[in-house]
This record gives structure tokens, sequence and C-alpha cells, in this order.
């Protein structure tokens, strides 16, 4: 399982976002889904996961609403808000900035 | 937008922190249930599926902390449970709580009832847009006083050609004397022209007001509008009362209908109850006299103009006015206020503000004082503290944790205090507005816990909450629990920390003793316009005011009245002489004519002198006690088809006949240049004012209430005996044997006109009262830091004090040295707080008589009540140390 520490710094957030940009979802699902994406590469575990979405409702980029879920259960569902439309415009433009710069670095010549 | 968002759903975190916190667990039991789930699909017992979902999700509690944190809830959480810890701590300890929160209440009490009245005072009018709202003031060149009236004709220039203000209206006060149902009360009245209620935007709450349409100065039609307050009071807010016949000063008026609620006309310390046409309370002489300044005036400025610009276009038609009118005008300017901030008269726009931050920054002292005191409380119980601080740090919390522990402990001490300090403080501002009733002058304050005095408080409790919370929170953070917990701590303490709380109580002491010297000078002003000779003599003299008019009288019928209760009056046991006069030595009435000797040009406000004249009665100098210098006082023969006399003062007959015998000769005044005065009698001068005394004699004269149709009058009655109050009923019942339907009003002795009145002495005696009780107040409070820290001292330093007596220090010497530690506080404090008053005093200085702020008789005599009590207070310490028991305190180790 990787750890927090692993993803650069603020990538967690940007992971969340990208992944609620395609619905509303509840924690595991999101979990899930980057687990899917990233080829099973990536594996956020639930230390790392609520801390950070609370915060990004704190910060107003995504909302919660509770609804029931796939299994009948009441789950809390997240979703991308207006303003974090935006911010993962702006947070994606920062890490291709950065990819393609680390990218430079790392290549061989 | 986003910070509306954060706001809601952290005070959603705070509030329904029970329903968060369930959603939280509820979210976190999901994702264990998917887990669980998974580990099932993959194989496991449902048993060994939990165990491996929690092992996965470690600790739950840690998550959720974790998510707390996210949320941004964990100060405001620790905070409350700082608040939490503080009530606890304090409820352990109630009586330093008790004292602290006490001693915070009466820091903060004074300051709230000083608060509440000022912000009483200077509370916009309950009008739209009150802050559009300005006066206008008379000035003259080269005269430094301000007329708070207007000339009417430049009112009326004004208004036409002053394009920056929306309106100007034109009003005054008067007393009226309305009877309604047989029975009849004295009133503020307003008298108003057509557009005062238009200008102000006030809108009727029964009937109509008085309008633009009823004629530029209100009109002939007898109409009167009633307060609200005194419908409610009089008429039961009955709206029927709209069309009802009252009687205004014996003339039948229609009540037209009700101001709104809360107006109380446009003079702050009065309440108007009842608005009447200006034409028919003002001569038409008078209004269309440029050379008499008439009426007061409310302006309203245009949206978005500046004062300036106000200003501005007021002078520029002074400055034409002056080329026009330049026997009248020469001169002449007029200036323009912000109403709110030329309460309660222009006169006072400059002093009120310095009078209100003087008595701040004195309650303020008395808080600062207090604080100190509760300093020196958290200081003292801090010392024993500083093992539980150390166990603290040791066990992990942080400094921030202790001083944010320290801080909370403060403001739960000061919010404390405030709440009690702001509702006893309101309580008392509220109690005085109602028994500060001064003679003459019925005072209408509302004090209220407004939002101004709230928030007045509001800052002084933060500003008490970092006083007392600081230095403890700075200390409690040094703490190092290696060195903190491994003895017991019976050193003396370092030299820093007694300098600390010696300076502490020299603070105290600075301050109470400006508090004191204050208070000294305000008793010095009284006692000195107490032992001025007035030049007439109070004592045994009783007022009594009557207005046969209010029923109806004419003049010829009110002198019959007269002369018949000058009879009745003389007729009654223990009575010397009577006489009346329609003015009272310093009361609020006045007349100024301007005056010029004949054979001089006519007078006017450029040429002629300014005089103050009173309407009297032959007996009238016997009876205050004015001995006749030269000539004689008014008799019978001076009726009304024969010339008009007078009698001067002595400064009137030097400024128009210098050198020369005034007797015989004749002046004019302004007002009615055609029937001139002869002089009949000199008398010397008395000072009728407040502001004469001390100063330079005013020109006087006094003519017959018999040539003048006066019908309201002041009847003086000189008792035989000291006791002037007892005639108050039997001169009350010789006027209601005459005639039951007439007033009489204001009956109380001459000398509580002089020391009680507001145009009296009664302001600084007010104010001597006042800072008096601030004064023994932060005393009070002084002595009791001072002997804390004193005995503290001597607490602390028990074991060093058995040491050096081991070492052979007589008890005697012990008790010189602790004395000697109570007076070094006092030698720092007195002259820090000499240095504070001789700048309280300089502030002050136009409010003090006869005194200047260095007076040294009320310094020495503060600075000799210090001494005494300074020894007095390090005394019963240094006792108790000069007794110590070396052994004893040897042995306790």
């Amino acid at each position: 399982m990787s750890k927090p520490t692993d993803l650069v710094q603020g990538t967690l957030d940007l992971l969340l976002l990208r992944v609620l940009s395609l619905e509303p979802m509840h924690g595991w699902a999101i979990a899930q889904r980057i687990r899917q994406m990233s080829n099973e590469q990536l594996r956020v575990g639930q230390s790392a996961l609520y801390p950070a979405l609370h915060k990004l409702e704190q910060q107003g980029w995504i909302e919660a609403e509770w609804a029931a879920s796939e299994n009948n259960r009441r789950a809390k569902y997240y979703k991308l808000t207006a303003a974090g439309r935006k911010a993962l415009k702006a947070e994606t433009a920062q890490w291709e900035r950065l990819s393609s710069a680390i990218t430079l670095i790392v290549k061989p010549v | 937008m986003r910070w509306t968002r954060t706001l809601r759903l952290r005070l959603r975190s705070l509030l329904r922190s029970r329903r968060v916190e369930d959603e939280l667990t509820e979210e976190l039991q999901y994702h264990l249930q998917h887990l669980i789930d998974d580990h099932i699909a993959a194989g496991a017992s449902p048993n060994d599926a939990r165990y491996a979902a929690l092992r996965d999700m470690g600790a739950m509690e840690q998550r959720k902390e974790e998510c707390r944190d996210a949320r941004g809830l964990r100060l405001i959480e620790t905070i409350y449970g700082d608040v939490r810890y503080s009530l606890r701590q304090l409820r352990k300890y109630p009586v330093f709580t008790a004292t602290a929160v006490l001693t915070i209440a009466l820091g903060i009490g004074p300051n709230a009832t000083i608060a509440a009245i000022i912000s009483s005072v200077f509370r916009p009018l309950p009008v739209a847009d009150a802050d559009r709202l300005a006066v206008f003031a008379t000035t003259i060149s080269g005269n430094p006083r301000i007329w708070q009236r207007v000339a009417y004709p430049d009112l009326h220039d004004y208004r036409s050609s002053a394009t920056p203000f929306a309106d100007m209206a034109a009003w005054d006060l008067t007393s009226v004397s309305l009877t309604t149902d047989g029975s009849t009360d004295r009133l503020i009245a307003t008298a108003v022209s057509g557009n005062y209620f238009s200008t102000l935007r006030l809108d009727p709450a029964a009937g109509r007001l008085i309008l633009p349409s009823d004629g530029e100065l209100g009109g002939t039609q007898p109409i009167a509008v009633l307060s609200h307050s005194y419908w409610s009071r009089r008429f039961g807010a009955n709206s029927s009362v709209v069309g009802h016949e009252v009687r205004i000063d014996g003339r039948p008026f229609t009540v037209v209908g009700v101001a709104p609620e809360h107006f109380r006309g446009t003079f702050t310390l009065l309440s108007s109850e009842v608005y009447v046409p200006l034409e028919l309370f003002e001569s038409q002489d008078r209004l269309s006299n440029r050379d008499i300044l008439a009426v007061r005036v409310i302006a309203r400025l245009k949206p978005g103009v500046a004062l300036d610009e106000a200003r501005a276009s007021i002078d520029t038609v002074a400055t034409r006015l002056e080329r026009d009118h330049a026997v009248t005008n020469n001169g002449r300017r007029v200036r323009v206020f912000w109403e709110r901030q030329a309460r309660p008269e222009p006169q006072n726009a400059s002093q009120a503000p310095v009078l209100a931050a003087l008595f701040l920054l004195l309650v303020g002292a008395v808080l600062l004082i207090a604080c100190a005191n509760v300093l020196g409380l958290f200081l003292a119980k801090g010392l024993g503290r500083g093992r539980e601080m150390a166990i603290r740090r040791a066990l992990g919390a942080s400094r921030s944790d202790l001083i944010r522990l320290c801080v909370v402990e403060a403001l739960v001490i000061a919010f404390l205090g405030a709440c009690g300090g702001a509702i006893a403080g309101v309580a008392l501002a509220r109690s005085l507005a109602s028994v500060a009733a001064t003679p003459g002058f019925p005072l209408s304050l509302d004090p209220q816990f407004d939002w101004t005095t709230a928030s007045y408080v509001g800052i002084l409790m933060v500003v008490s909450t970092l006083v007392i919370g600081l230095l403890p929170a700075l200390r409690a953070s040094r703490v190092d629990p290696r060195s903190d917990l491994s003895e017991g701590k019976t050193a003396t303490e370092g030299r820093r920390r007694q300098l600390i709380r010696k300076g502490l109580a020299a603070t105290q002491i600075a301050g109470s003793v400006m508090l004191l010297v204050v208070c000294g000078l305000f008793i010095r002003s009284v006692q000195k316009l107490q032992s001025v000779d007035l030049g007439f003599d109070a004592n045994r003299v009783l007022l009594a005011s009557t207005d046969p008019g209010a029923v109806g009288y004419d003049a010829e019928r009110a002198r019959a009245f007269y002369e018949s209760l000058d009879t009745a009056i003389e007729s009654l046991p223990g009575i010397e002489s009577a006489a009346a006069s329609v003015f009272v030595p310093f009361g609020t009435g006045n007349s100024t004519p301007y005056i010029a000797a004949e054979g001089q040009p006519p007078p006017s406000s450029t040429t002629g002198l300014l005089a103050d004249r009173h309407l009297v009665t032959g007996d009238y100098f016997k009876t205050i006690g004015t001995p006749l210098l030269r000539g004689r006082t008014f008799s019978n023969v001076d009726g009304k088809p024969s010339p008009r006399v007078a009698v001067v003062n002595e400064a009137l007959a030097a400024r128009l006949w210098p050198g020369e015998a005034p007797v015989g000769r004749r002046f004019r005044s302004n007002d009615d240049p055609e029937a001139p005065f002869e002089v009949i009698g000199v008398v010397p001068n008395a000072p009728y004012r407040r502001g004469e005394i001390g100063g330079p004699a005013v020109p006087r004269f006094f003519v017959s209430l018999d040539q003048f149709d006066g019908v309201a009058r002041t009847l003086h009655v000189r008792s035989r005996t000291a006791a002037a109050a007892t005639l108050a009923s039997s001169v009350t019942e010789a006027v209601r044997r005459l005639d039951s339907a007439v007033p009489v009003y204001d009956v109380y002795t001459l000398e509580r006109q002089i020391n009680d009145s507001g145009s009296g002495f009664g302001a600084v005696r007010g104010a001597a009262a006042i800072t008096g009780v601030l004064g023994v107040l932060a005393l009070i409070l002084a002595l009791v830091g001072t002997y804390g820290v004193l005995s503290f001292t001597v607490r602390a330093r028990t074991r060093e004090i058995g040491i050096r007596m081991a070492f052979g220090l007589t008890p005697p010497r012990v008790f010189r040295m602790l004395l000697r530690e109570s007076w070094t506080i006092g030698l720092f404090g007195v002259p820090m707080g000499l240095a504070l008053s001789l700048a309280a005093g300089k502030v002050m200085e136009g409010f003090l008589f006869g005194v200047v702020a260095y007076d040294p008789v009320t310094l020495l005599t503060v600075v000799m009540l210090m001494a005494g009590i300074s020894t007095l207070v390090g005394f019963l310490p240094a006792r108790r140390a000069a007794r110590t028991n070396p052994i004893e305190t040897l042995r306790y180790e």
C-alpha cells in the first residue's frame, strides 16, 4: 500500500479532484477508482484519503451529500464544485509543468 | 463567497458537532464494511475478514482526529476544552475567582457607565440619514463667543443661496404651560418653522405634522403637534386626540398630530413634548430684525456634499451679506457643524469631545488599576503553579498550549467581570440620569446598553484579558520542567520578578494619584465658586414660578393677580420681603439687547454694547440682598404710561458714561430704540452667570416689570429664618388660594438654583462628585493591590528573612527594611502620578474655576495622603516580617 509520502506533495488533491470530475462518488469508490486508473500502481489508504477529502470540502472544492450506495447502504458522496473544477484545471497545469520539468532532468541523454 | 461557505461549514462542525461526529463515524464504518466484504470475497471467514479489515484501517480514532484537524476544528475544540478546564480551576479557588471577577467588574463598571452616558448624548437623531444634518452658529469677528442662534433674515438668504444644502429649518426651545381637561403641565416646547419636520424627514405617528404649507414660519394657525411620549402619557396614545383643543400659555391650540416615537426634539439634553409654529412664539419684530440672533437652525446637506463645501458656500453668502448689510452684519460669520458633533450646543463642539475623552481616561485609569490588582493575584498564584506548569510541560504540553491556557483563564475572568461590570454600570448610568434632575432644567437622557457601549466594553474586556493574562502566560511558557520540578521553590525570587510586582503597585499608586488630583481640582473649583462674593445673598431666598397666562389671564388681569399675591405673601408669617423677576440668577433664561447712551448712534450689534437685561419688581434688590449704591429703585410711580426707567450696575455705568454720574442719564436698547430708559439707580456688579465668575463684570441693567407685559414670573421670597425651603408649601398655597388654576412650578431655594443647576455650579459639583467616587474607588483598589504585593513579598521571603535574622538582623531593622519597600513603591508611583495629573489638569483647564492645573494645595494634600497611606499599608506586613521566628522558618526545611 502506497503511503501518502510516496506521492509528490499535493498530488493526492489532484488525484481526488480528477477522479471526482468523472462522477460523484464515495470514499471507498474513490480509492478503488484510483487503483484501477493507475493500473494498480497507486493505492490510497484511508489514512490519507479521508483527511484529504475533509480538507477539500472545507476549502469548498468538493461538496458532500448522503445518498444510497450500490449495496443499498447510506454513503457520503463527494462531488466537484465549480471552484473545484477551476482548481482541478490549475492543479493539472501545475502538475504537467512539474512532471515535464522532472522528466527533462531524469531522462537519460 | 468561499469564506461564507467555509464559515458555514465550520459553524456546522461547531454547532452540530454531534451530528458531524456521527457522520464521520458512519463514513469510516462504511469504508470498513467494504474492506470486510473484500476480504470475504477473497475467501476469508467473516471473523478473519473483520480482523484483517480493522488492521488495514489502523487507528480509527487517529483517523477521526486527522479529519477533525482537516476541518480546522482543533483550535476551537481545544479552546473549548481550555475554557472548561479554566472554569473547573476557577471553581476550585472560589475566593480567588470571586476577588478577581469583582475587581474587574469594579474596573469595568465605571467605564460602562461613562460610555453609556456619552453614547446617549451622541446617539444619532432618530431620523432618516441623520448623518447629513448640520447646525449653524454665529460668530462675530473680535469676539471669541459662539452664538447658537442665527438672525432669521440671514437664514432666509442662506436658504435661498447656499446650494449644498437640501433645506434649512428654524426652531427654538421654549417652556410652556399646556392646559387640557382642567389641569396644566409645564412642558418643554419646540417652536418650529414650517419645514422643520420635512427637513428632518419625519412622518407623523398620528394625524399630521406641521408642514411647509402651514407657512414659512409655521403659520399663524394655532396648531400643535404632541410628542409621542406626552401623547402616550397624557392621552393614553388615543388617536382621537387629533382635532382636540388644548390651551398653550392660555391660548387655544388645536392638536393636529403626533410626532413619531423616539423623536424627542433636536436638543439633546431635553425632551421636547410639544411642537408649535415659530410665528406664534417669536415676535415678528425679532424675526424680521437682521440684528437679532433669533432662531436655532438645523439643516440638511445634499447627499454626497462634503462639510467643507457647505461651509465654503455659507461663507460666500456671509461675505455678500456683510457687504449688503454692513450695519448689522459687519464681521458676522456663520459656522456649520455636523449636528452630532455640536451637542448639546454648537459652542460645545470643541469642548464636549475633550470632556468625554477626559472622563474615559479617568475611568480607564480605574480599570487599569483594577487589572493590575488582578494581575498581581495571578502572579502570586502563578508562583504556586510553577510545578503544575512544569508537570504539564513534562507531559507533553507545548509552550503555546500553556500560553493559551493562561490567556483563556484570564479571558474567562475578564468576561465574567465585564458582564457584571456592564450590567451594574449601565444600571448606574440609568439611575444617575433619572436622579440628576437639575432645578429648572428637566434633564432627559436615556443611557442604554447599546451597540456603542457594548463594543466599548468588549474592547475593554480584550484589553483587560491581555493585561492580566499575557505576563502569567509568558512566565508559564518559560517554565523548565527539570529545574522547576527538581526542588520545592523556597528561595527568594530574582530581583526582576520582584521588580515587576513592585512596578505594578507603583503604577496603581500613580493611577490613583492622578484620579485624586483631578477630583481635588474639581473640589477646589467648587470651593472657589462658593467662596466668591456673589454680590447678593442667596441664603433664605425661595423661588417659585407662576404663569397666570397659562389659564388665560391677559396682562391687565395678571397685574391685578400679582398685586393681590404680593399682599398675600407679605402677610404670611416668617417672610421678610418678596419680589418677582422674569429671570433667575444662574438660571437658563436671559435677554441680552445691544444698548447705546443717548446721543450716540442707535445701538446695533456692531455699534452697541451687549448688556444683560433683567425684568424685576421694586423690592427685588432688597429681597436678594443687593444694596442700592445710588439713586432709587422702582416704585408705584413707574407705571406703564410713565417714562421707562432702569437700574444699572456699575459696569454698565462705567462703559456708557465713564467718569460721570449715571443717575438721570438715558440710554436706548436695539429692540425698542424709540423708548429710551432713564437711569434711576446704580447697584454693584454681581455675577449672574457662572462664566462671569473670575472674569470681567458684565454690563447689566434692570427694568421694571410693571412697564412690561411679562405674565410669567418667578417669585423671590426672603424668609426671616434660615430654612427658606419650609416656606414652599405656604407660598404655593397662597397662589392656589388666589386662583387654584394658576400653575406654580420650580419651587426651590435660590441657593439650590446656584449650587445644583447646570447653569449654576451643578456641573462642577457633579464632576467633583463623580471623580471623587472614582478617586476613592481607585485608592481602595490600589491599597488592596499594594498591600497584596507587600504581604506576598513577606511570605515569599520568609526563608530569606529567617536566615538574615539568624545572622543577627534585629527585628526593628527587618521592620524598617520592609517599610522602606512600601515607601519605595510610593516614591516611584507618586511622581509618575503627579506627571499624569499635570497632563490631565492641562486638558481639563477649561472646566476649572479659579484653580490652576498644578494647584499646590491639591498636589500637596494628595502627596501627604499617599505618604500616610503607604506607611499604613506597609505597616502590617512589615510587623509580621519582624515577628518571624528564624528557628521555625529554617526548621520548616
